[in-house]
């Protein structure tokens, strides 16, 4: 019901390059130095109504997507498109109209808001970047209705209370009230739960959760910890190193993933439950740089199951099922019929 | 069968920290026991008190702390009575050491890597320097660092190899009792895992104690045999983590783990526990959890609930379940 | 600490708006209050004060001429008249206005001879000058001569003539002796002492009792002679004057001082408001906006930076020409760089931080996250950095008016300086260390109160 096959997000072959810090001469003369390639080429949808997780672990380009799906930072390459409009290339007033539209909640819930503003200001602001709101009780209202919406209440009190007064869960309720008092329809959730202590973050994301339902959001929920991901989405996508090298279904990607990298997440991931004994990590090694990107499969150094064209050639995404791909040679080729079944890998 | 004394007795620790504010309260009537060779899990959200636990253990404590009563026994002897001087000689490191929350930052960005854990051999134990250099290999081999790599500087290693070589560190000196703050917050998953997997391992081959302080209680599980769940610098819950896990007593407890999104299994709607930790500085009379607590009675705001054994080796310290006919 | 830059501050606050009160001369102008280079009144209680020996100089009402004895011979009329007046001498001295005293010849009467004399008593140590003013009129009507001379009879009753009019006919308007009786004109001690050197001590060399007597002689052959005096005073200057004697030009130090201290916390405060807003702007937008322009200010600033301020402030002056206001702007203007760098410093933290980025995907345009992120967020460090720019706008002005470059018609303490420095006056301990003590303090008063907003701003220096 809540989830249409409507594409409100659609992401098409982004690609986000920053340029490397080299010497003064060097970056006069040369235009395509070495550079960390943070997103290299993704693409994806997010349906109206649906909550989309991306996963994966630091340096994998995940929270560089949010911010430029919002065009916080530039794309170097790609489309973005909103309802089927292109904004990649909007101009300033053009993309500020589509800023009502689309909201981002950040990870840190002290640094998002100013310390210096009351909590009064801090969610009033958009409303006066937008013009909203004849006259100050009107604001006042809107305000109050957003307080009360996150379960800050009374909001009387809130109102002229400074962020360093609130407790985290409290910081980052506010946060959200911000984000959503412009009614956008769809939001960047970046890491909203990670700083916060354990108790609460159950709070925050079941408000989320409420929230999506009450007010027809759509979520692009970034992650690292896979059980709030599989809580909180419907479709994942895994990142690696800037590539999406898995999507799929939460539940199918998570019980039966099927890309070497997902499977070694899955299996390191501890739960909280002590009778279930984990089986050991197939994977050596840490994630490099995303300077140092691999050539081929950037996964092929550490597979276990990697043979000889994963180091040469770079695999796109596969879908092995339906709506569950995954970017791995090793599907293309049992597809094919040139390797059997007992060589793909599962949990 | 007489049952051997415990390794580290912990007996009424009661701690403040002295702020301009006040008093905060970080550690109130503590009390567990640690085994020879048993994996203990101190687990709890921020400010529950657990850190100041183990900094009592080695001495180690700000300036502000003050210890007001208890005791800290190590095979037997009070550690708090030591002297300064006894305490860096005899225990720490010799027989008790600590791989601190974010340890590899604690790495000196200019010495090598060898040359950091060689001093820390050096500076405890009465070896040449040789005989040290040739023990730091050994022990960057076992928490499965090439020992190539044992002369670059701390910037060429990742952090789970900074991780790791800060374990190495605390082994140094073969101490009875390792003590891992929050040793994989700050790591990726999969890296995370990897450590845990050499902690785990570790402890295995060598018949160490340790005590893992996470907030993490998934990290707890899979490494712990016994849990203890901390809350408002006291006690809620101490038992064996099959125990804690399978069916947690505190309503803390419960709470807690419920908190926790599971990866496995059918997804349900969590439950939160209402409201926040409380201020240390003046916390609630009675029960500390009370005012979050679903079933909290009248008792529970009045009289603090003691620590009691419910069952054998299980401790609870809930006015509810002590008071449970079929616990009391 | 603050609490003791602030006490400092308040002193001198004070003082400033205080001075035109408790003092009542102009700095600048009010000369010749008593010697020049009089000593404090404190310094010694034996050092002469300003004595002015008439106390109705003017003539303003009849009784005026009951202060003076008057021996006659001879039959002349003396008397007060109200129709006649010393005018003064325009843009150089006041006349009293009407009053005066008139003495009346005719010839029925024949030669007569007046002597006014008023005795005091001086007991003080010998004073460094003496002088006297007189104005006189005389209206000829007839044929008769007159004569006019200013004497002071010593206590062991040696006479010192110091001004004879020497014997004339004619009328004279209103006119004073040429030249004036003063003992610092040279002709005058050469002809009473036979010695340049000589001063008032000569003319009152003990204690004791001294006369000063005016002699008007008159000769009448046919028709009447009217002369007339107002505006007699005549003055032993003091040797110790005020709290701190008196500078080169007998302008009171104690006024300068006082008057010192709101010009320089003028300059101090506006110079620093200057360079602290200058800082600000380019800072801000150097930080935020970033690309060619934060190029192209950042190295104006370095440019600006390699220049040595105080030769450079020199040049200026001399070209510009030394007032009050092209000083406060050049020191404004060549202060600017430091605090721009800090500023941008704190701006580049800023605009990375997340609450400003969560502005931006609100929809926030440049101007709107200056305004409301930014600025708020550096205006501590801005407060902080004024406050400890004054000492050093301070310091500079003084430097430049010790040189002799500031504002020639404001007396600053700089300048002060510079006249001790200038007249040689090193060793009058009181009119050199007051100016520099005052500099020092204030200065400080300024730096204790910016590192105690230091601390109060920046919560991470705080002791716990």
């Amino acid at each position: 019901m809540l989830m249409s096959n409507r594409e409100l997000i659609r992401v098409v072959d982004l690609h986000k390059y920053f340029p490397v810090q080299t010497g003064f001469i060097s970056s006069l003369t040369s235009r395509d130095g070495p550079s960390v390639k943070a997103i290299d080429g993704i693409s994806f949808s997010i349906r109206q109504g649906e909550i989309f997780g991306l996963v994966g672990e630091s340096g994998c380009g995940k929270t560089t997507t949010g911010r430029t799906i919002l065009r916080l930072i530039e794309p170097t390459q790609g489309k973005i498109y909103f309802d089927d409009v292109e904004i990649t290339k909007l101009k300033k007033d053009e993309l500020k109209k589509y800023r009502r539209e689309m909201q981002i909640i950040l990870q840190d819930p002290f640094e998002s808001l100013n310390p210096k503003m009351t909590i009064r200001d801090l969610v009033v602001e958009p409303l006066e970047i937008h013009g909203i709101g004849e006259n100050e009780s009107e604001k006042k209202e809107l305000v109050m209705n957003a307080l009360e919406e996150v379960q800050l209440t009374p909001p009387e009190d809130f109102l002229f209370r400074y962020p360093h007064e609130l407790s985290g869960g409290q910081r980052q309720r506010v946060a959200i009230a911000r984000a959503l008092i412009l009614r956008p329809r769809f939001v960047v959730a970046d890491e909203p739960v990670s700083m916060l202590d354990v108790s609460i973050r159950t709070e925050v994301l079941n408000l989320m959760l409420d929230l999506k339902t009450k007010l027809g959001l759509t979520y692009l929920f970034i992650t690292h910890d896979l059980a709030i991901a599989k809580y909180m989405s419907e479709d994942i996508g895994v990142m690696y190193l800037g590539k999406i090298i898995e999507y799929g279904n939460v539940y199918e990607v998570i019980h039966d993933p099927d890309h070497p990298y997902t499977q070694a997440l899955m299996v390191a991931v501890p739960v909280a439950d002590a009778r279930i004994k984990r089986p050991d990590i197939p994977i050596k090694g840490e994630t490099p740089q995303p300077i140092n990107i691999p050539k081929g499969c950037r996964f092929s150094p550490r597979c276990p199951y990697a043979f000889e064209r994963c180091y040469r050639e770079v695999p796109e995404l596969f879908e092995v099922e339906p709506g569950h791909g995954a970017a791995c040679f090793l599907y293309e080729e049992f597809h094919s019929g040139r390797i059997e079944r007992g060589r793909i890998p599962s949990l | 069968m007489k049952r051997m004394p415990p390794l580290l007795e912990v007996k009424d620790l009661i701690m403040y920290y002295e702020t301009m504010k006040g008093d905060v309260k970080a550690v109130d009537d503590v009390r567990f026991t640690l085994e020879k060779g048993e994996a203990l899990g101190l687990a709890g959200e921020s400010g529950c008190g657990k850190t100041s636990v183990a900094l009592a253990m080695l001495k180690i404590l700000p300036y502000n702390a003050k210890i007001f009563s208890g005791e800290i026994l190590l095979s037997g002897v009070n550690i708090l009575t030591l002297s300064d001087e006894e305490i860096r000689k005899k225990v720490r490191w010799k027989r008790i050491s600590m791989v601190p929350q974010a340890a590899m930052n604690a790495l000196n960005p200019v010495f090598r890597v060898s040359e950091q854990i060689t001093e820390a051999i050096i500076l405890h134990e009465q070896v040449s320097e040789n005989e040290a250099k040739k023990r730091t290999l050994e022990l960057l081999e076992r928490v499965g660092i090439d020992p190539s790599r044992a002369d670059h500087y701390p910037h060429e290693f990742s952090g789970g190899m900074k991780q790791r070589a800060m374990i190495a560190m605390a082994l140094a000196c073969n101490p009875e009792i390792i003590i891992a703050d929050e040793p994989t917050t700050a790591l990726d998953v999969i890296v995370q895992g990897q450590v845990l997997k050499v902690i785990k391992t570790l402890q295995r081959e060598l018949g160490l104690s340790m005590i893992l302080i996470s907030h993490d209680l998934s990290v707890v599980a899979q490494t712990c045999d016994r849990s203890i769940i901390m809350y408002a610098g006291k006690i809620a819950e101490d038992a064996s983590t099959e125990e804690l896990f399978a069916e947690p007593l505190h309503p803390y407890s419960i709470g807690l783990i419920g908190a926790f999104p599971s990866l496995i299994g059918e997804r349900k709607r969590l439950e939160s526990i209402r409201g926040s930790p409380p201020n240390l500085l003046d916390p609630p009379p009675g029960c500390r959890f009370h005012p979050r607590c679903p079933y909290a009675r009248e008792i529970c705001s009045v009289e603090v609930p003691p620590l009691l054994e419910t069952h054998k080796r299980h401790y609870v310290s809930c006015h509810m379940v002590n008071k449970h006919p079929k616990y009391s | 600490m603050g609490m003791a830059g602030l006490g400092l501050l308040l002193f001198f606050a004070v003082m400033a708006i205080s001075a035109p009160s408790l003092t009542p001369y102009d700095p600048q102008y009010t000369m010749q209050l008593a010697s020049s280079r009089a000593k404090p009144e404190w310094l010694d209680p034996r050092l002469p004060r300003n004595t002015l020996i008439i106390s109705d100089p003017g003539f303003s009402s009849t009784r005026s001429l009951e202060e003076w004895t008057i021996f006659e011979e001879g039959s002349s009329a003396v008397s007060w008249s109200d129709q006649e007046g010393y005018p003064g001498i325009p843009l150089i001295e006041e006349g009293s206005g009407l009053g005066s005293f008139q003495l009346t010849s005719n010839s029925l009467r024949g030669n007569s001879t007046i002597l006014m004399e008023k005795a005091f008593h001086y007991q003080s140590s010998p004073p460094r000058r003496f002088s006297v003013h007189m104005a006189y009129k005389v209206i000829v009507e007839g044929n008769a001569t007159w004569n006019i001379q200013v004497w002071v009879r010593q206590t062991d009753n040696v006479v010192l003539g110091f001004w004879n009019s020497s014997t004339k006919s004619g009328s004279v308007d209103w006119s004073i002796p040429k030249p004036e009786i003063d003992t610092n004109d040279a002709s005058l001690r050469f002809r009473l002492f036979k010695d340049i050197l000589a001063d008032a001590t000569r003319v009152f060399p003990v204690q004791g009792n001294y006369t000063l007597v005016i002699m008007v002689q008159t000769n009448v052959e046919s028709g009447t002679v009217n002369i007339y005096l107002d505006d007699v005073s005549a003055r032993i200057w003091g040797e110790a004057f005020g709290y701190l004697g008196t500078d080169n030009y007998g302008r009171d130090i104690f006024t300068q001082l006082m008057h010192g201290s709101r010009i320089s916390i003028i300059i101090g405060t506006f110079s620093a408001i200057i360079a602290v807003l200058l800082g600000l702007i380019v800072g801000l937008v150097s930080g935020y906006i970033g690309g060619w322009l934060d190029e192209l200010l950042m190295r104006s600033n370095d440019i600006l930076l390699t220049i040595p301020g105080l030769p450079f402030l020199i040049v200026l002056t001399a070209v510009i020409g030394p007032s009050i206001w092209s000083v406060i702007i050049l020191i404004g203007l060549l202060g600017w760089m430091g605090i721009a760098r800090l500023i941008r410093s704190q701006v580049l933290s800023l605009k990375s931080k997340a609450f400003v980025e969560a502005s931006r995907a609100s929809g926030a345009g440049t101007w709107h996250i200056i305004r409301k992120h930014l600025i708020p967020n550096v205006m501590t460090m801005a407060y902080t950095q004024l406050a400890l720019t004054v000492p050093g706008a301070i310091v500079t002005e003084a430097a430049l008016s010790f040189l002799g470059l500031g504002d020639p018609f404001l007396q600053t303490w700089g300048k002060m300086l510079h006249d001790v420095q200038y007249y040689g006056a090193v060793a009058e301990w009181w009119w050199a260390v007051p100016p520099g003590i005052c500099i020092a303090s204030l200065s400080m008063a300024f730096v204790l109160i910016g590192y105690a907003l230091d601390d109060i701003f920046n919560p991470r220096l705080r002791k716990r």
